[in-house]
């Protein structure tokens, strides 16, 4: 039962961080980084909810589509 | 590396002392918690630990880790801690912790607490990086700590995300200091005093501002950006285009890092960066290097975001922001080189005695192979003291075919997964394992693990067969995996009523015990050996048994008195039992008493729920049938399916003797209903059922059926020399055939019981069954004085004289007050009803007020049946109150 995660971050992450979260797409809106992509279940999102913190990174919103 | 977690981290010299930061800090000496919460790079530690050299309180500190998420391992931890400065503290906690399984982690923390009373200073606790902690257990010891704890103790958690604990009530008490990132932003004050007071970099305000709206005042980028001005010839210039294009501003600044580091400093850098914990040996073992040391000190030196964790510099780690940039680099740069790092490291901490870390590093390298070797060879200790957490956390790595092929470590994978209660899973591996090996000692751990699942299963033919099968291919050399498996056999043969094979059982595993000097495994089974002797009608020897046990636990200083406490709680309760028995009731009752309060500081079930079970009986023989049944209803709360089941048969049989001697048909009827039938004649609760259906019959006055009923126990109770339930039947029969008016009969079997008994001081059985077998004991010692027959002289004429005078003094009592039946204050308005006292007088004598004495009057009546105050009198005159 995988979920499609779609996490918007305050600023431009480099493409490079793609490998760091799991795989997830990056891509940018409106000068923010967004992630996109599926990720196995509820855990794994929170997983990496906390890299994000970890890495003071702002977070805007997360959105399960 | 114990030491190395519970190390206060220094702070460097060029810091900013958080003058108004301390005054909240102080301020929370007098709150019950101080939450320090930001995410990473606020310089939560740095603070903390600057304020505690401030203030110089005495401080344990403790840097939490992923590793700390088990309750045991985390209150060693703090212990451990407190007790560099205080080593007489958490003694007793401490020694508990260590044989995990048998006390209740609430008790163990609640004397750790009563220690923490003794100490006359301040004491602060840090638990640093608490978000790392998920274990709910974990977050509620730590708010348990919070609530009890006393004044002088204080705790600081330092946190990226705020835990569950229940901060909005601390708040409303006002009991509750917050530090947040916006008290920890650098203010532009700040940033002035850092770079130009302490780095004397000169900045214009111009540059301060344009730093303080980069990094938004956050402290890492600050401190990294002040790295990066190394080499720059126009600073202003610089600050101007860092990160100018909006992108994330570390990225930006750990390149500029990286760039102007040496190409081996690098290298590294990213290459040490997968480590935890650092230290010059290790990374010179894993980077083929000699000057690793220096390295270390020089990043520490240049602040590269390293951190001593010890005072002689062996041991360090990155700031754990700085070294998620760094892994993070490592893996565009050198993806392919990561897992040969992780394999000399996992290498150099096998050869370090680091047995985990060498595990985790193993697993990284995808190595599995290695960490299922480095798993077998600590799998065994893991088993011994109980951490079954960390052993499903190892066994849930591997793929079924990886666990088959390591069959000890698979083994004790499915104990791991029968404890937490995952049964079906657990089969499923045992039957597979057994299919696959051969070796002998492997096949008896296999069986005795099938054991315990069938015991939680409660399958009791299996469980039986396991044991068997545990037994015979165990090697003897095996010492605790041996004596398990003869506490399991004993159990199995219990069950089935097999009592002389049971305690053949008992004893292989005694011996055992001893030998291995596991002195949990020595009690359980001589516990349950004083038990089964009971059984057999051995009074006398279980008794001593019990005694010598408790004095040889009591005189060995060298087990902690706590957890000799909990272990022998079933002894004390047997003690009590007997003495109750022996009509010694008052010391009886007490040294029960105690067994069953020890007990309740025990996790185990089969501890908490025998005592409770012990005393229920106890008070049973005592007489005091009511509160017995309130311990018997206190039983069911904890006595689940998946308790031991004999526990429950126990349970149940008592209760219906009890509401048969009360006489409660209505309660009697309902449980019979519901109980019942059960078909194996082999088994435990097969007598003790019948004979509680007896009883039941006899209540119904279906004298006849009950008859047939006894009688047919009393081959198999014979042959299994199961004494004291056959002199219950023999006790019932007399009942039934004497109030057929069969005398004779009732003489016989009441012959038989006394000859039974006579030897063992079996006393409050014959009283309890009351005044019919009083009747045939007078009828007996006529005869005795009459006729001679061989089976009457056998039978000696003091123990029919004692029990008789006891049936006397028995009745006197009844007659007599009991205090249950009038408090004394009571009494004492009875005695002057009686003089013709008008209640203002009895007010007036006793000091006590008249409406207290309108209440005593009428309670009186209603106790004893009586319309006015004269006919009270004369009813306690009839009954000898007065």
């Amino acid at each position: 039962m995988s979920i499609k995660a779609e996490i918007k971050i305050k600023g431009l992450l480099d493409k490079k961080w793609e490998d760091w979260f799991e795989g997830l797409n990056i891509s940018y809106e409106d000068g923010n980084t967004v992630l996109l992509g599926d990720l196995n279940d509820q855990a794994k999102l929170h997983g990496i909810l906390n890299l994000i913190r970890d890495l003071n990174l702002i977070l805007i919103s997360v959105e399960i589509k | 590396m114990l030491l190395t977690k519970l190390h206060i981290p220094q702070t460097g010299e060029k810091i900013i002392h958080r003058i108004n930061l301390f005054e909240k800090l102080d301020e929370g000496l007098k709150r019950k918690l101080i939450l320090v919460s930001a995410t990473a790079g606020y310089g939560k530690t740095t603070l903390i630990s600057d304020w505690i050299n401030k203030n110089k309180i005495q401080t344990t500190w403790f840097s939490i880790d992923e590793r700390d998420n088990d309750p045991n391992e985390f209150l060693s931890f703090i212990i451990h801690g407190i007790q560099k400065a205080h080593p007489a503290i958490g003694k007793n906690s401490l020694e508990l912790l260590k044989s995990p399984g048998t006390v209740s982690l609430d008790y163990i923390l609640e004397l750790f607490i009563n220690d923490l009373l003794q100490i006359e200073h301040h004491l602060l606790l840090v638990l640093d990086d608490f978000h790392l902690i998920q274990n709910k257990q974990i977050i509620n010891l730590v708010s348990f700590l919070i609530d009890y704890k006393p004044d002088h103790f204080h705790i600081i958690l330092s946190t990226r995300s705020d835990p569950p604990l229940p901060f909005a009530r601390l708040r409303s008490q006002n009991e509750l200091i917050e530090i947040r990132s916006s008290d920890l932003n650098f203010s532009r004050n700040d940033i002035h005093e850092l770079f130009n007071k302490k780095l004397r970099l000169d900045l214009n305000d111009k540059d301060i501002d344009l730093l303080e709206s980069k990094t938004e005042g956050w402290i890492a980028g600050l401190q990294l950006t002040a790295l990066t001005f190394q080499g720059q010839n126009d600073i202003s210039a610089y600050i101007e285009q860092i990160a100018g294009d909006n992108r994330y501003i570390m990225d930006y600044l750990m390149e500029e890092v990286l760039n102007i580091q040496s190409e081996e400093m690098r290298d590294f850098l990213l290459c040490t960066s997968i480590l935890e914990k650092i230290s010059g040996s290790l990374c010179d073992s894993m980077l083929g290097k000699d000057n690793s040391q220096l390295l270390l000190e020089s990043l520490e030196k240049g602040n590269m975001f390293i951190i001593p964790l010890d005072n002689e510099r062996k041991w360090f780690r990155y700031h754990h922001l700085f070294a998620d940039l760094l892994k993070q680099r490592l893996l565009i740069r050198y993806k392919h080189k990561i897992p040969e790092l992780h394999a000399k490291a996992s290498k150099w901490f096998e050869n370090n005695g680091f047995s985990l870390f060498a595990i985790e590093h193993a697993l990284s390298a995808c190595n599995k192979r290695k960490a299922l070797n480095l798993i077998s060879q600590i799998i065994d200790r893991l088993w011994e003291t109980s951490q079954h957490a960390t052993i499903l956390k190892f066994g849930s790595l591997f793929s079924d075919e990886e666990l088959f092929a390591n069959t000890n470590f698979c083994i004790i994978y499915t104990w791991a997964l029968t404890v937490f209660g995952n049964l079906p899973k657990a089969e499923g591996y045992l039957v597979k394992l057994l299919e696959h090996t051969k070796d002998e000692n492997l096949l008896g751990k296999i069986y005795e693990t099938f054991n315990l699942l069938k015991v939680f299963s409660g399958d009791v033919d299996d469980a039986f067969k396991y044991s068997e099968l545990a037994t015979k291919y165990i090697s003897d050399e095996d010492l605790i995996w041996s004596a398990w498996a003869h506490i399991s056999h004993g159990e199995s043969h219990l069950l089935r009523f097999e009592l002389d094979e049971c305690l053949q059982s008992l004893n292989k595993a005694q011996n055992n015990a001893s030998k291995a000097n596991n002195i949990y495994l020595k009690a359980v089974s001589e516990s349950k050996t004083a038990y089964v002797l009971r059984l057999q009608g051995k009074y006398k020897e279980s008794y001593r048994k019990s005694k010598d046990l408790l004095e040889i636990f009591n005189a060995d200083t060298s087990i902690d008195g706590f957890k000799i406490g909990i272990l022998s709680s079933i002894l004390y309760s047997i003690v009590g039992c007997f003495l109750v028995e022996k009509n010694e009731i008052k010391d009886g009752l007490e040294t029960s008493f105690k067994g069953y309060d020890l007990s309740k500081k025990a996790t185990s079930m089969s501890f908490k729920g025998y005592s409770a079970l012990i005393l229920a009986e106890t008070l049973y023989k005592s007489g005091d049938y009511d509160k017995a049944l309130e311990i018997v209803k206190e039983l069911d709360v904890f006595l689940n399916k998946n308790a031991a089941q004999w526990l429950n048969v126990l349970a149940n049989s008592l209760r219906i003797k009890l509401y048969a001697l009360k006489g409660n048909r209505d309660k009697l009827d309902n449980i019979i209903k519901n109980q019942f039938e059960s078909g194996n004649k082999h088994h435990f609760e097969y007598y003790f059922y019948n004979v509680a259906k007896s009883r039941y019959l006899i209540v119904h006055k279906k004298y006849d059926e009950a008859l047939s009923c006894l009688q047919e126990q009393v081959k198999g109770l014979e042959n299994c020399h199961a004494y004291e339930i056959l002199c219950e039947v023999e006790l019932l029969k007399a009942k039934a055939y004497y109030n057929k008016k069969k005398q004779n009969e009732a003489i016989e079997s009441i012959t038989n019981a006394l000859l039974i008994t006579q030897n063992e001081d079996f006393i409050r059985t014959y009283i309890n069954e009351g005044e019919e077998i009083e009747i045939i004991l007078k009828e007996i010692k006529k005869l005795k004085a009459t006729k001679t027959s061989k089976r009457l002289d056998l039978i000696s004429n003091n123990y029919i004289n004692n029990l008789l005078s006891i049936f006397d003094k028995e009745k006197k009592i009844r007659n007599i007050t009991s205090e249950e039946f009038l408090s004394a204050r009571e009494l004492d308005t009875l005695k002057l009803i009686a003089e013709n006292l008008s209640n203002q007088e009895i007010a007036n004598q006793l000091y006590i007020s008249i409406t207290t004495v309108k209440t005593h009057v009428r309670n009186i009546l209603l106790k004893l049946g009586a319309k006015n105050r004269n006919e009270a009198a004369v009813k306690a005159k009839e009954k000898g109150f007065l």
